[in-house]
């Protein structure tokens, strides 16, 4: 299903910039996707901040898919150490779909890997 | 019953037509639009060959009309002479008529009609009978028309109307879409000049809080800071370093997350905040680092930070070593060159950055720094870079390192910035190099 919807899209950004950052929230009653493709940092600050508070506000289980993400910096690192923060606070599950190593590797080094559940599953949901 | 009342046409052009001619809504939409004094372009040229073909008119024209004149956008099926302007004065022009009756206006023949029986283009273009409907602006003013004309008189048809009412709308949606993607052009344009003059005041005010350590004598300290290529990229970097009373060496680096004026502002209170949590108190690194994440949480403080502090103590044993005591809250690992250029990672499980949980776990670490030996902290700009990991970041500084080892701290500075920023670098990065005298 992911798939499909970062194909569908990347039509219409991908044109421009390859890694342009995109946030795109999917809502659902069984969970809040929370898709990240391309750059994700300053350039994306405000969406990421209207992402995740919509995301919390859904009150269903999180998951923020960074797959598809090509770049990520301070930025991008604390909007995910933040809406962990906020999901452990209201009692929603974060989980990060992977694989992505560079994502891992950053929120290993600022101590904050053990916040989030990694789903690295292949089956799409 | 009203008498009918048929005005001259001259009256009637300076009553009314002059009237929604000069309509400053109008005048200003007509500006807007841009069109005026342009080159042909390829879509308004398709969508008047296309009313011209499917009419089997002579003649079709696009036009855009302001206070004064009728400029032809598109003009199909009629020369222009060297010289001749693509225009007609307003009052001899055909667009004139629809710009008073805001809507189509048919004429089956022009030499008969009371509306365009006087008006000179008639006999000058050999235009019997014409037909044009409005091209709108977004806002629903009547820029100019598109309009065919045929030598001969004819009936138009309910489908010659069908085929100008849609070429027509089609026109003005072009027109809508080009205003709006100008208006993106200009709005972009807008928060570009914003956003630089926010990232230029982000620098001063990142710079003007770096101020230059104090350190006691049996240091030596060079501190660097270098703002991103990009200048959108500053702020949040910063390096401190002071002495205590009991004369130890305190060295702090720190990286508020994000890149903006809010960033370098925060950084400015993080800091303050820091060197108080600091100063003249017993505190370990590891509580000082605690007491912040308390205050960060106490006092509100919408940070998310990672900082390293360590602490150099002033006794030095009898080699003349000295004994480093850091704790890192989510901060890249601190390097310690020795002298003949080997160097280690001070490296721990990492802990959580500061903003997030202030009852998390911290840990003192110590380490020794001989004479000669020199404590490098630098932020993640240093080591992080797009087109590697930071393990492999880390691995090309121990490179540099290793040929710098019994440089001063400023010249390690120097060659570690030479050699690890690349030229289009993000991030912004600080650094602070201190050496232990002996």
């Amino acid at each position: 299903m992911t798939g499909d919807i970062s194909a569908s899209q990347s039509s219409v950004t991908g044109d421009l910039d390859p890694f342009a950052g995109d946030v795109s929230v999917f809502f659902d009653p069984a969970h809040t996707l929370i898709l990240l493709r391309g750059d994700i940092d300053l350039a994306v600050a405000a969406d990421l901040e209207d992402a995740g508070r919509d995301a919390i506000d859904a009150k269903a289980p999180i998951v923020a898919d960074v797959r598809s993400v090509n770049l990520i910096d301070s930025v991008g690192i604390s909007f995910l150490v933040r809406l962990a923060a906020s999901g452990k606070e209201a009692g929603t599950t974060v989980s990060l779909r992977g694989p992505a190593p560079r994502v891992a590797e950053l929120l290993t080094l600022v101590g904050a890997n053990d916040l989030f559940v990694w789903d690295e599953s292949d089956v799409a949901g | 019953m009203p008498s009918v009342h048929e005005p001259s046409p001259m009256a009637h052009d300076l009553s009314v037509a002059n009237r929604h001619v000069h309509d400053v809504r109008r005048l200003a939409a007509v500006q807007r639009s841009q069109l005026l004094d342009t080159p042909p372009d390829e879509p308004f040229d398709r969508l008047a060959t296309l009313a011209r073909d499917l009419l089997e008119a002579k003649v079709a024209l696009v036009t855009v009309v302001d206070s004064r004149r009728s400029y032809w956008k598109a003009r199909i099926g009629v020369d222009q002479l060297p010289g001749e302007r693509p225009e007609h004065l307003v009052h001899v022009s055909f667009s004139q008529y629809v710009l008073d009756a805001r809507g189509p206006v048919l004429v089956n023949d022009t030499r008969t009609d009371p509306r365009t029986r006087t008006n000179p283009s008639v006999a000058e273009m050999q235009i019997c009978s014409w037909a044009g409907y409005p091209v709108f602006s977004p806002d629903g003013q009547v820029l100019g028309s598109l309009s065919v004309m045929d030598e001969k008189p004819r009936e138009w048809t309910e489908r010659d109307r069908l085929v100008l009412d849609t070429l027509a709308r089609a026109a003005s949606t072009e027109v809508g879409l080009r205003m709006a993607m100008a208006d993106s052009q200009r709005a972009a344009q807008r928060a570009r000049r914003v956003a630089d003059r926010s990232a230029h005041m982000a620098l001063v005010l990142q710079r003007s809080m770096l101020t230059q350590p104090s350190v006691p004598a049996y240091v030596d300290v060079a501190v660097r800071y270098q703002p991103a290529a990009e200048l959108t990229q500053v702020g949040g970097d910063w390096y401190d370093a002071f002495t205590e009373p009991d004369g130890s060496t305190v060295v702090v680096i720190g990286d508020v997350c994000g890149h903006d004026i809010e960033a370098a502002a925060l950084m400015g209170q993080l800091r303050s905040l820091v060197r108080g949590s600091c100063y003249d108190r017993a505190d370990s690194p590891a509580q000082v680092l605690r007491h912040v994440d308390r205050a960060i949480r106490g006092l509100e403080i919408d940070v998310i930070a990672t900082v390293m502090i360590a602490r150099i103590n002033p006794e030095p044993d009898a080699d003349g070593a000295r004994t480093l005591r850091w704790s890192s809250a989510g901060h890249p690992p601190g390097m310690v060159l020795a002298a003949d250029g080997t160097s280690i990672l001070l490296d721990a499980p990492p802990e959580l950055l500061l903003g997030i949980d202030p009852g998390a776990e911290r840990f003192d670490h110590e380490t020794r720094l001989a004479a000669g030996d020199t404590l490098l902290l630098y932020t993640d700009g240093l080591v992080e870079r797009p087109d590697r990991t930071i393990v492999e970041g880390l691995g090309e500084l121990a490179d540099v390192l290793s040929t710098v080892g019994a440089a001063s701290p400023e010249d390690v500075c120097s060659a570690v910035l030479a050699a690890s920023v690349d030229p289009d670098a993000r991030d912004d990065v600080a650094l602070v190099a201190v050496r232990n005298r002996g």
